[in-house]
């Protein structure tokens, strides 16, 4: 169960809190780690800027990949470790979609997250990319609250 | 951060499933871990208004606990045979309640959910425990499939 692991982030406050539980995991027997940050492609709108060049070509395949790619680098080394491969992916889309569908392609055998991201409701208990993925996906899910 | 697990079973196919999980879960330095029924008193609320059964009848002749008891100390052997250390325990309620209370009281650190229960009727029952608890747990937790 715990020999491929991903692990989604937004790099908010809960998501590092998940950071130092798995740092907790040590004999779980993890073998690979993958951290997924999935660019929201919401957050961009759809609206083309002209016919030939979206929003989407400029930002979301461009430099908006790039440095969440290097800033996903630098976020996880702290769990960089001799035994434990780590993998680093960033992908555009919808992020429950994106996360349960990148589970199942590179055969995930656990996800674990944050009860909460980036998003500031202290009202909330559970937000929507983490209670959707914990619905719907099919392999294990462990949420960190 | 698996310290103490709160186990909560009703005994279905799903539960059992989950048991074998936590078998695997077993290396990860797990401290303890709480085997939990709730005995679910909404359907006793039937039976007492078509007069099958006398509300304090279950308890009165103890057959129920009794039964219960018996089962979840056949749960408690198999879970000590992989090396864990295990107890048991009976509430009444209503199970998503029962579950979100303990866990608070007691200082678990992790709840496990099964993520679908047996029957259909049963199946919307448990169902609907798992996205409760899932919802409204101020405690991580591990969704199992
Ligand atoms: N874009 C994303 N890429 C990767 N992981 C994410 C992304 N968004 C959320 N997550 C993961 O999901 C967890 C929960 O975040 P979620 O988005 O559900 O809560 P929220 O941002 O507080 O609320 P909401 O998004 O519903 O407004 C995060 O801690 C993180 O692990
Ligand atoms: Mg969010």
């Amino acid at each position: 169960m715990f020999t491929r692991i991903l692990f989604p982030t937004d790099f908010s406050v809960h998501a590092k809190k998940v950071k130092t539980k798995i740092l907790k995991m040590k004999d779980c027997g993890i073998k690979e780690l993958v951290l997924l940050h999935v660019v929201n492609k919401k957050l961009f709108g759809y609206s083309p800027i002209s016919q030939e060049l979206t929003i989407n070509d400029m930002f979301i395949d461009g430099d908006i990949t790039k440095s969440a790619e290097l800033k996903l680098k630098g976020w996880g080394k702290d769990l960089e470790s001799t035994d434990i491969t780590i993998k680093y992916d960033v992908v555009k889309g919808n992020p429950f979609d994106e996360i349960i569908e990148y589970s199942l392609k590179e055969n995930c055998t656990l996800i674990i997250m944050g009860s909460k991201g980036l998003t500031e409701a202290e009202e909330l208990l559970i937000g929507s990319t983490a209670e959707k993925v914990a619905r719907k996906s099919k392999i294990p899910v462990i949420i960190i609250k | 951060m698996f310290t103490k697990i709160l186990f909560p079973t009703d005994f279905s196919e799903a539960a059992e499933k989950a048991k074998d999980k936590l078998v695997e879960m077993s290396k990860c330095n797990i401290g303890e871990i709480i085997l939990l029924h709730v005995v679910d008193i909404r359907i006793f609320s039937y039976s007492t208004m078509l007069d099958i059964i006398e509300v304090d009848n279950w308890k009165k002749d103890g057959k129920l606990i009794k039964e219960l008891n018996r089962k979840l100390d056949a749960w408690k052997d198999e879970l000590e045979k992989a090396g864990l250390k295990v107890s048991t325990e009976i509430k009444e309620g209503i199970p998503f309640d029962e579950i979100l209370k303990y866990s608070e009281n007691n200082g678990v650190t992790l709840i496990l959910l099964p993520s679908v229960g047996h029957g259909v009727v049963e199946r919307m029952l448990v169902g609907s425990t798992a996205e409760k608890v899932l919802r409204k747990s101020k405690v991580s937790v591990i969704l199992l499939r």
